[in-house]
């Protein structure tokens, strides 16, 4: 059936003018990557091997939940490796945010830069200066207090 | 049988009898858009990627008993998606997400350019984020999604006036809080 207030695309004239839509163009979805694609069917197949198997559906859930934050693991132990455990992995692991910073592969700029800060001469100088690299980064990325975020040694 | 030849339900009653093929070809199908839609609700990437994860869960659960009931296979997955979206809007009780923050990479000449169109979209998307959640998918669906009038009536589970005045009140509210940047936008000529 076609409602006779449509046009001939299916589309409402005049539902969104030109001004407005070209506004709204300005900010583009996310297409869904790969990886997104690969988590939904991992969840497929969870679904088919745990069909009558409540505890097999929990345990691939699980893994697949699990690997999703895998790129942030990487991070962590990347961090972790240059200042012997600043950062505690499952606070990384457990937030939105860190997600979607990762991503955009800020983190893979981020860890480069820091360990480049913190190279020099391995002193707690060069430390320093790598850890205000590192706050300073979440800040301005997160925008707001990534205090919490940090746990000390 | 070629898969992109398939009907949509066919595929989904394939996947319903754990046909890994036929899910995968449902994901490529639709995956971008249940992403867009969830992106839109929800305004960061992190959290619309798992809704859109949990919307096509959501589809394996039910593909094995999943029946056309008139509406397009499309037209349910929308709906899925959307009230996955709602739910959790009402569940993070706010409605604007983190903004994301695209990587720049260093002496590229377009950089300043290309920040200044990340700053204008995220003008939009938080004039976007601002509108209440069942005008959001009203433009959402009728705009970016471009399906009609009736089929994002019967995704969002009211009538096509309802649709129309949801879509009245958002144009105007997204009008007014765009204003103030209307020249700059039409100097982009459209590169945002």
């Amino acid at each position: 059936m076609t409602h006779p207030r449509d046009d001939a695309t299916g589309r409402l004239g005049g539902a969104v003018d030109a001004d407005l839509a070209r506004a709204l163009d300005a900010a583009q979805a996310p297409a869904a990557g790969a990886a997104l694609r690969a988590r939904m069917l991992a969840d497929f197949d969870g679904e088919v091997a745990g069909a009558g198997s409540p505890a097999l559906k929990g345990a691939v859930g699980t893994a697949s939940r699990q690997a999703r934050w895998k790129p942030l693991s990487g991070v962590a132990d990347l961090v972790n490796g240059l200042f012997g455990g600043l950062v505690a992995p499952a606070r990384l692991a457990g937030g939105g945010a860190f997600a979607a910073l990762a991503a955009t592969g800020f983190f893979v700029g981020a860890a480069t830069a820091g360990a480049g800060t913190g190279a020099i001469a391995g002193s707690s100088t060069g430390e320093a200066a790598a850890i205000a690299y590192f706050e300073t980064a979440f800040d301005a990325a997160l925008g707001a207090d990534t205090e919490e975020l940090w746990v000390a040694q | 049988m070629a898969f992109d030849t398939e009907s949509d339900e066919a595929l989904v009653a394939r996947a319903g009898s754990g046909d890994r093929t036929a899910a995968g070809e449902l994901v490529v199908r639709h995956s971008d858009r249940v992403m867009a839609i969830c992106y839109r609700m929800l305004g960061e990437r992190a959290a619309a990627e798992d809704a859109a994860q949990e919307t096509f869960l959501r589809l394996w659960k039910s593909a094995a008993t999943w029946r056309p009931t008139g509406a397009k296979f499309s037209t349910w997955l929308y709906r899925v998606a959307s009230n996955v979206c709602l739910d959790r809007l009402r569940v993070r009780g706010r409605e604007v997400g983190e903004d994301e923050a695209p990587e720049l990479a260093d002496g590229d000449p377009r950089a300043d350019e290309r920040l200044q169109a990340t700053e204008r979209a995220a003008t939009v998307n938080e004039a976007l984020a601002a509108l209440p959640e069942r005008q959001r998918l009203a433009i959402t669906l009728r705009h970016y999604e471009g399906v009609s009038n009736i089929e994002a009536a019967e995704i969002m589970g009211v009538t096509v006036e309802a649709v129309e005045s949801l879509l009245g009140r958002a144009n105007r509210a997204l009008k007014e809080a765009l204003m103030p940047m209307k020249d700059e936008l039409l100097q982009s000529g459209g590169n945002l």
